[in-house]
Parts: C-alpha cells; structure tokens; sequence
C-alpha cells in the first residue's frame, strides 16, 4: 500500500492562491524601480517653512493607540505602529508595525479589519519593544477599539505559541511560508530591517543623554533563533 | 504651472485643497496628476494595462488630489491626517529645499496611492494559475503553496513527517558548505549576490545561484525517485516537509557555523517577553 492511499492530502485552498497572487503583484509593484524625480521638475527654493508648520509629537503612549513615526530621512516612507502593552526593559512597550501592502504574506500577518491602506495589514512577526522616548517622539492617528486591540492581542498569543494567528482567523492571514526561494522571505528581511533601521535612527540621533531603552541590538551576534522561530519569547 | 511653497503650506494650513484659493488648487491637483502618470507608466509592466492606456487612465486632478489626501487619513480630524504633518517634518531632515523635500515626500505618498489603484483596477499580466513562475521562474505560485497532509494527528500523517525528516537529514549531510551557506542565504532571504555571503561561500554569485539551483534539483529529483508513483499532491506535500525539516536544520547549523555574515542573523535583535494580558 502507498503513501498516497494511507494519507490524506489536500491541496491549499483557493483563497491562499488568491491571497497569496494579489500579495505578489503588489510585491512587484513595490520592487519597480523609484529613481528620484529629477527635481528640475520641481521650482527652486522658495524660502523657508512659516514657524508652527508642525504638529508636535504626542508624548503619553497608550495601549491601543496608532502611531505614526517621525520621518528620520529622505528615503523614509510612512510607518505606522500600533502600540499594543507594555514589555521588554522598563520604559519599553511593545508595537506592532503595518504592512506597507495591503494582503497579509504569511500566517503571523494579519487583516487589521480597517480599508485605509496604510493600516490594513498587522506585520504580527514584526513585534517589537521601542522605548517610550522614542515613541514620545511620534504622532497619535487613532486608537483601535477595545474589540481590535483584544482581536490584536489574541492573535499575538497564538502567533507566539504556534507561528500563525487562531484558526478562526485563519482566513484574515496570509498563506503557509515554505519554499526558500519564495519572495516573501525577501519582503520580510527587507521590512525587518526598515523597522530596525527606523527605530535605530529614530534612537541614536536623539541620544544626547545616553539613555538606551529601545531593545533591539547589541545581541544580533548571539541570536539563538532564526526568523523564522517563535520560541525566543512568550506571552 | 508648478506649485509654490505656499500652496503647500496653504494646504497645510486649510487641512483640505478644496478650501484653498482657486489657483492652488489648480497648481496642486496638476502636480497630483503630474505624479500619478509618473508612477502609472513605471508599473506598467506588472500589469495587464497597454501603454497607450495609461494616459487615458489618468484621473481628471480633482480625483487624484483626493485619492492622495485619504490614502493615509485615518480619520477625518487633523489627528487623523498626520501624513500632512509627515510630509512637513521631512525638510528638517533634508538638505533639499522646502519645497522640494514636501514634494519628494508627497510623490512618495501618490507611489502607494498608485500601487494601490492598480491592485484594484487591475489584474496581473499573467492569469492567475498555479504553473505561474515567480519572480525570476526558479519556482511558481504551485511551488509555494504546496499540497498538505490532513489528518496531520494521524500515525501516518507521523510517519511521513519522520521520513520527510530523515530525507532532509541525509540530504543536508551531503551539502557542502558552500551549498549550505547559499541555502542558508535563500531561507533568510539575503541576496546571494551579497558581498559577505559571498565571501561566506568563497565562490562568485554565478556559482553560488548554479551551487543552490542543483541542490533544489536534487531535492526534487530525489524526492520523484523515491516516491514517483505516489501522485503530483504527494510529493509536493513530501517537499515541502522536507523544506520545513530543512530549514530547521540549517539554522541549527548556522547557530554552531563560524564566519558566517552579520546579515544572517536578522534585524530583529533581542526579543523580550511579551506581556498582554488578554
């Protein structure tokens, strides 16, 4: 008797293709080149910017609020965290970023439940602790509701535990990440490292008084786990 | 007709195009126009759209304008539209002129509103399938969305998982090192064209693709010849557990591996305990 005959094996349901081919036509999209426009497209300098041009950061982080990060340089395109409690050293909270596209990729992302773009999709493997004065340093947008954040938090739990949101929110998710070439791999290299790169920078140019908080670095040499692993922490 | 500083600010500062004078408006919903046609013809390719279409696909600049000052509100108050805020904050880190820094940070912003038109309006050149190549056609859609065992509890579903195991072992064992760091590159999704996996791999890219195309070859042909005649959904379910084996191993082999490159060891730095109280 075969293998076939004593297994049952089925093959991905249809809305993972679908899911998964909207996910990589946006990929591509994101992957186009976007050399700067030449700026004789734009009029010389026109002076200055009037005083008060700004609105300033909001300095009391709370759970549930969404956030939207300073610019740090001229490259940087909108990121958006939701900040979900508080975690890692004293003064941190824990944050879990959007997606910049709009279709979950993996099983640990996940539909946000709201249709503005830029907050569609939560990047849950992405979770990370930033330290409140870093956070001081961003605007408040919105809150999730009580229902989104516990909708939130329910999905972190199970995405530490097993790597993927509850099964009833399977279908809010992104499909399975297997194959080594897959291009997701790519996005998620590239989408952690914008994170800690906007983090980092966001921390070290407001370093004047030494006080480290935020949580990433210093061990990146001693990581017990690749990215792919969800042991390293618990809820 | 370019717009000026102070149609920005003006913008900025009457929260809405609709309640600035009539000549900014004018300026500003050209220069939405402007970019939504830029950024239109760049994505073009990975769409089913005709190039002679994309000059009548653009939206008349009252359209554009708008599709712009929503794409990241998340409500209607000033709180909600922080983006504007965004777009301001860039000139102090730019050396750029004021002007030129809002600018390059509103085209940005259109970028997205563009990808995200086009992920509405359009499908993808190719038809959707399972055959589909990706990226570069090394894999298709079919490839990473594979078949999965069922009854994943059952002693059979076990016994596959063991052998699919015990396949990915003794294959591991006969990679080189080379192989290995090529492997390791491709999970971490590092370019195999990176300087330092490179070096890691002593070898040049071309070799390093050639070393990591075989070793895929020779997982599939392995897999086909031991379990040929168990069906198409079989053996894309059995490689794919040997992939997940696989993976697991070559980070364990990473974890005791010197000289390999800081770019495999992720961004994510420390993880600390997550306290949610649910």
């Amino acid at each position: 008797m075969g293998l076939s005959d004593r297994l049952n094996i089925g093959r991905q349901e249809g809305w993972q293709a679908e899911r998964l081919t909207h996910w990589l036509l946006e990929w591509e999209l994101l992957q186009e080149p976007q050399e700067k426009i030449a700026s004789a497209e734009v009029n010389a300098s026109e002076g200055e910017l009037p005083e008060g041009c700004v609105a300033s950061p909001d300095a009391d982080v709370e759970p549930g609020q969404i956030r939207l990060m300073m610019p740090q340089g001229d490259d940087d395109g909108l990121l958006f965290l939701a900040i979900v409690g508080e975690g890692g050293d004293e003064g941190a909270v824990f944050c879990v970023p959007f997606s910049p596209l709009s279709e979950p990729a993996t099983p640990d992302e996940l539909l946000s439940g709201r249709d503005t773009p830029v907050v569609r999709v939560f990047c849950l493997w992405n979770t990370r602790s930033v330290a409140l004065r870093v956070l001081c340093e961003s605007w408040i947008v919105d809150r999730l509701t009580a229902d989104e954040l516990k909708r939130l938090k329910r999905a972190l739990l199970a995405c530490e535990q097993t790597g993927s949101v509850p099964d009833d929110l399977r279908r809010e998710a992104g499909p399975p990440l297997i194959h080594p070439e897959d291009p997701r791999r790519l996005y998620r290299r590239i989408e952690r490292n914008r994170i800690h790169n906007c983090l980092i920078r966001e921390h070290t140019s407001r370093a004047a008084d030494n006080v480290i908080l935020y949580t990433i670095e210093s061990e990146q040499q001693k990581l017990p786990k690749a990215a792919e692993d969800h042991d390293t922490y618990e809820i | 007709m370019k717009p000026h500083l102070k149609d920005w600010t003006e913008w900025k500062k009457f929260c809405a195009r609709a309640l600035c004078p009539e000549e900014t408006q004018q300026r500003l919903g050209r220069f939405a126009v402007s970019r939504f046609g830029i950024h239109l013809k760049r994505h073009l390719s990975v769409t089913n759209l005709a190039p002679a279409d994309a000059q009548r696909q653009l939206p008349p600049p009252e359209d554009a304008w708008h599709q712009f000052e929503t794409y990241a509100a998340l409500t209607q108050t000033r709180q909600g539209k922080r983006y504007k805020d965004w777009i301001f904050a860039r000139v102090q880190h730019s050396d750029r002129s004021p002007l030129d820094t809002i600018q390059s940070g509103a085209t940005l912003i259109i970028r997205d509103v563009v990808r995200a038109y086009l992920r509405k309006e359009y499908t993808p050149r190719t038809t959707v399938s399972l055959d589909r190549p990706i990226g570069d056609g090394t894999v298709t859609l079919g490839d990473l969305l594979p078949g999965f065992v069922q009854n994943e509890d059952s002693p059979e579903a076990t016994e596959f998982d063991l052998l699919a195991a015990k396949h990915a072992e003794a294959l591991f064992q006969t990679l080189s090192r080379r192989e290995r760091v090529g492997l390791l590159a491709k999970y971490a999704g590092v370019s195999l064209e990176s300087s330092d996996v490179l070096a890691a791999a002593d070898c040049g890219k071309s070799t390093l693709n050639q070393a990591v195309r075989d070793l895929m070859r020779r997982l599939r042909d392995g897999v086909v010849r031991e379990y040929g005649d168990e069906g198409h959904n079989t053996i894309m379910a059995f490689t794919a557990l040997m992939l997940q084996h696989l993976e697991q191993i070559i980070y364990f082999w990473k974890n005791s591996e010197k000289g390999l490159p800081d770019s495999f060891y992720g961004g994510e730095g420390k993880r600390e305990k997550l306290k949610v109280e649910s």
